[in-house]
């Protein structure tokens, strides 16, 4: 780095109040067993400008090509990505803010946080159009914010004798947004992508890509004499990728030794794109091909121009010329649209169910080695609920895997989750 | 006394660690060297290698051409469905190469530009920078129209260029070359400045023949321009020509290739066989058109030599042909031999040879004679007196094109005016009557033109289909007409909605739409022309 980028200052301060031990008339009170108000602020300086495969800490210069073995010996080209002179550390500055309680003798338990961090200067290869000579520029982004709320509620509404049924749930909200970019940029591709995106002034990351050309209602502009679709427009922000809400809900019955528990997950506002999409309607595969027989139909959800009267009307019955290989496989018709493509990442999924014993101690009495057994089985993945918009997979797997920037794509060449179910005994000696 | 003592020891220690940091802090702290990759470099290493990068690319746009204008169509035992060179249903992620290749090796060029300007030991290296800029940027302004020019290639100093008027940088490209003329004709011989010497793969350092290469590229710019908005810029332009003419002979690229590794001449490389022996990537899956035939069978012009030099049993008549987009009883290619190889011997025991793809090792032709022969004359069929009538040229065309076909891989030397005279009469001979060969039996300004340009296109059969394809853009030659395969060279499958059911250009990458809102929008491939195709 730049000699003035060389050192940084990262400090961090916490406190937290304890109402029910500062106060008396709390300590005593019969609603409340123990709450707790904290708040936190801080400020982390990183260095992470590489990886193992592009150089690590040598990418902080521009480099050249080398070409051997010709007649005039060894050659140079600029490589294609540039690094900026001036890289500096990531700072992030947080603060945060909640309050835990629990409530009427442990019956009810919770936590609320509230969280703002605010990252600038990121580092990372974004991607630049090629007419500047280059591909990609490491460069620090911006100001990236995060704000929002977790939170948990539990409680444990039959507690008697041998039974007790603790019943819960924590709702997260997460909104990234990207605030800035360094040297007028205004989009830049994450990881190299070339459909994720950030853009100033949206949430981060985004898909961009193309689209139909809309009405201003938001319907499909067809040909009033094809019916095909009259064309498309690039660069269309086409969604965020990372859910916005998630929401889990989970439970836990225990009789004696034996405890039955589950847990459902839900995640909400947030898109897709399958670029195995296109794949599966040019071979004919998928079954939005098959919808309409491969015969012509309707464009939905479409409108065409009317000349005479200047207006968008809506299109019930001019039917598109082809409606089997020459509409599908086209790639200007429909494969090479993106926003075909995308598709709601919303789903509810059982996540865990387990059941598990745990052996009365009198049974182990005479078995003196052994101070305690536990024998349970779970399945995780059982069952997943999603929108019929999404034909294509489960959305908890990335194209790009899991420590990538650029989530929210999923391709034909990865595997996905799996449904398991296992068994446990343990033994406690 | 020993408590002063171990003070003073004290503090000297402290003042030697004190000295000792502060000398090391450089070392240290610095950054780190990279051990990988070279940080820095020079214009006289990135030359020889821009250049050999040019050569590799030549092919993107060679392929490109050969599908447009007519010279290469679909093999037998290949699935091109679906093939944008079938339907010319072009989108944003239609040859992308086209667009990205020249951006790519423009960097080159540019760093060789901006790290030169105004140091005057490089002024030659910064001369033929230029000069190569500009031969890439008229690529460009020919398929996509307006590109950035003055915002162009410049890094992290703009990062969303604007794009530039595509006329108004084809000025700019003429202006760049007659200044580059310029520094070469000042120190061209100068032993002050560093000569190019052998990092010159293309003229050995011939300060003069780059400046006739120059010429060159500014008579193909010219003549382009001479429809549309800079028709009366480029009158006067005709007339600003360097005394120092232009170069009439085949312009190669040679950076030493070596036939037994991955540096092989590209077009050898692609259309023929790797190093190791295995089929170049287009060398089985693509075959001559029926149209470019009947240039040499006697369907429309007879040329029997040319046509052996060129194809692969040619004269046996046995060379697999079809017509583009065509998918049923499709000839496979001849097992072991490309079209457009006419040696003896498959794979790595092919020998070299005369004709199109002559030798592992021969030199990238990126402007063959026979095409400045015709740029001249058609000059001097407009009027503009540079060098010789425009009979002379056409006859010196047909020559030079029938001189670099008869030369093979190693022996580049040109045939004798006999033997060139010699053919060019049987040519004549064999076409009487015809004007498409016999300059003197065109009667019209229009038949004229159409003979000239005819006769370029034939000259640069699998020379340069780029060069062609620009051409028939701009004059609508050579002549097609309906859908037979003798015809027409366009597609069965096309869906160009274009009277001549061809595009007229390429559209911007998705890349540049997603990164750069400076963009042109709205373009058709099909009606959107460049400013010069006024027909």
């Amino acid at each position: 780095m730049a000699p003035a980028n060389r050192s940084f200052f990262y400090p961090a301060a916490d406190v937290s109040f304890i109402p029910t031990d500062a106060f008396a008339f709390l300590k005593n009170s019969k609603v409340i067993d123990y709450m707790k108000i904290r708040a936190g602020i801080s400020k982390v300086g990183n260095v992470n400008v590489g990886n193992s495969t592009n150089g690590g800490a040598y990418s902080l210069e521009s480099t050249f090509d080398s070409q051997t073995g010709y007649g005039y010996g060894t050659g140079y080209t600029p490589n294609n990505t540039l690094v900026s002179n001036n890289l500096k550390p990531e700072i992030t500055t947080g603060y945060e803010a909640g309050i835990d309680f629990r409530l009427f003798k442990g019956l009810v338990d919770g936590t609320v946080t509230y969280y703002n961090t605010s990252s600038t200067g990121q580092a990372i290869v974004a991607g630049v159009p090629i007419t500047t000579g280059y591909s990609y520029y490491l460069l620090n982004t911006g100001e990236l914010t995060n704000e929002g709320l977790e939170t948990a509620l539990h409680f444990t509404p039959i507690r008697k004798g041998d039974w007790k049924l603790t019943l819960g749930g924590n709702y997260t909200y997460n909104n990234n947004k990207l605030v800035s970019l360094s040297n007028d940029l205004t989009r830049i591709g994450v990881s190299n992508s070339s459909t994720i995106f950030g853009q100033v002034g949206q949430v981060y990351p985004v898909i961009i890509g193309s689209d139909y050309i809309r009405d201003p209602e938001g319907r499909v502009v067809v040909d009033q004499n094809t019916g095909y679709p009259v064309g498309k427009t690039e660069g269309n922000i086409l969604g965020n990728t990372i859910p916005k809400n998630r929401l889990g809900l989970d439970f836990q019955l225990s009789y004696k030794g034996l405890t039955f528990s589950g847990l459902f997950e839900y995640r909400s506002n947030y898109v897709q794109y399958s670029t195995a999409g296109s794949t599966y309607d040019f071979s004919g595969s998928s079954a939005r091909s098959a919808y309409y027989n491969r015969e012509k139909f309707v464009f939905p959800n479409s409108s065409y121009y009317d000349s005479a009267t200047g207006t968008y009307v809506a299109n019930n019955s001019i039917t598109v010329s082809d409606g089997g290989a020459g509409f599908w496989t086209s790639s200007s018709l429909y494969s090479s649209v993106t926003s075909n493509y995308v598709y709601s990442g919303n789903y509810w999924k059982l996540r865990e169910l387990a059941l598990s014993y745990k052996l009365p101690s009198s049974v182990l009495r005479n078995v003196k080695f052994i101070k305690s057994a536990t024998v349970s089985a779970q399945g995780r993945n059982l069952f997943i609920w999603m929108p019929k918009s999404n034909e294509y997979a489960d959305p908890d797997y990335s194209n790009n895997g899991a420590d990538s920037n650029a989530v929210g794509i999923t391709s034909l060449s990865q595997t996905p989750p799996t449904r398991y179910y296992g068994g446990t005994i343990s033994l406690t000696f | 006394m020993t408590r002063i003592m171990k003070r003073l020891l004290k503090l000297s220690i402290i003042l030697i660690t004190a000295f000792t940091v502060q000398s090391c802090k450089k070392s240290y702290l610095d950054i780190n060297e990279n051990t990988n990759s070279a940080t820095s470099s020079s214009p006289n290493l990135v030359l020889p290698a821009v250049l050999n990068n040019t050569a590799s690319n030549f092919i993107t746009y060679f392929n490109y051409g050969a599908w447009m204008a007519g010279y290469q169509a679909n093999a037998g035992g290949y699935s091109f469905t679906g093939s944008t060179f079938f339907t010319y249903n072009w989108n944003s992620g239609t040859n992308n190469g086209l667009f990205n290749s020249a951006f790519t090796d423009l960097r080159s060029y540019q760093y060789i530009i901006t790290s030169t300007t105004g140091v005057n030991k490089y002024v030659l290296y910064n001369a033929v920078a230029r000069i190569m800029k500009s031969y890439y940027y008229q690529i460009l302004v020919d398929e996509y129209g307006n590109v950035p020019y003055t915002e162009g290639l410049a890094g992290v100093d703009n990062l969303t260029p604007h794009y530039d008027d595509a006329a108004t940088v084809y000025k700019s490209l003429v202006t760049e070359i007659d200044a580059a003329i310029k520094d070469l004709q000042t120190y061209g011989s100068s032993s002050v400045v560093s000569a190019l010497g052998s990092a010159d793969i293309v003229f050995k350092g011939d300060a003069t023949k780059w400046i006739k290469f120059a010429n060159n590229i500014k008579l193909r710019i010219l003549t382009r321009a001479q429809a549309g908005t800079l028709a009366a810029y480029a009158t006067s332009a005709f007339g600003t020509f360097s005394a120092e003419g232009f170069l009439t002979e085949d312009v190669t690229i040679n950076p030493g290739y070596v036939s037994t590794s991955a540096r092989q001449n590209p077009l050898w490389n692609t259309y023929h066989s790797s190093y190791t022996g295995s089929n170049g990537a287009y060398a089985a899956q693509q075959i001559p058109t029926r149209w470019i035939f009947s240039f040499y069978n006697g369907t429309k012009l007879s040329d029997a030599t040319r046509g052996a030099l060129i194809y692969k049993n040619y004269a046996a008549g046995t060379t697999p042909i079809n017509q583009l987009g065509n998918e049923t009883n499709v000839s496979s290619w001849i097992s072991g031999y490309p079209a457009w190889y006419i040696g003896v011997g498959t794979a790595l025991n092919a020998p070299e040879t005369q004709g199109i793809i002559k030798s592992r090792v021969m030199g990238q032709l990126i402007m063959p004679a026979a095409e400045t022969y015709f740029l001249l004359a058609e000059a001097a069929l407009n009027g503009h007196t540079l060098s010789g009538d425009a009979a002379t040229n056409f006859d010196n065309g047909i020559k030079a094109s029938y001189n670099y076909l008869q030369k093979t891989g190693a022996n580049t030397t040109s045939a004798t005016t006999a033997v060139l005279d010699a053919y060019l009469t049987a040519y004549k001979t064999a076409n009487t009557g015809n004007y498409l060969v016999n300059y003197s039996a065109a009667t019209t300004a229009a038949q004229r033109l159409e003979a000239i340009i005819t006769q370029k296109y034939i000259a640069l059969n699998f020379v340069n289909g780029y060069e062609a394809w620009q051409e028939y853009k701009r004059t609508g030659y050579p002549a097609i007409s309906g859908t037979g395969a003798t015809t027409t060279f366009v597609s069965l499958q096309s869906s160009a909605t274009s009277a001549d059911k061809l595009p007229v250009r390429n559209l911007y990458p998705t890349t540049e739409y997603n990164l750069n809102p400076n963009v042109p929008t709205g373009l058709s491939a099909y009606t959107s022309k460049i400013f010069w195709d006024v027909n």
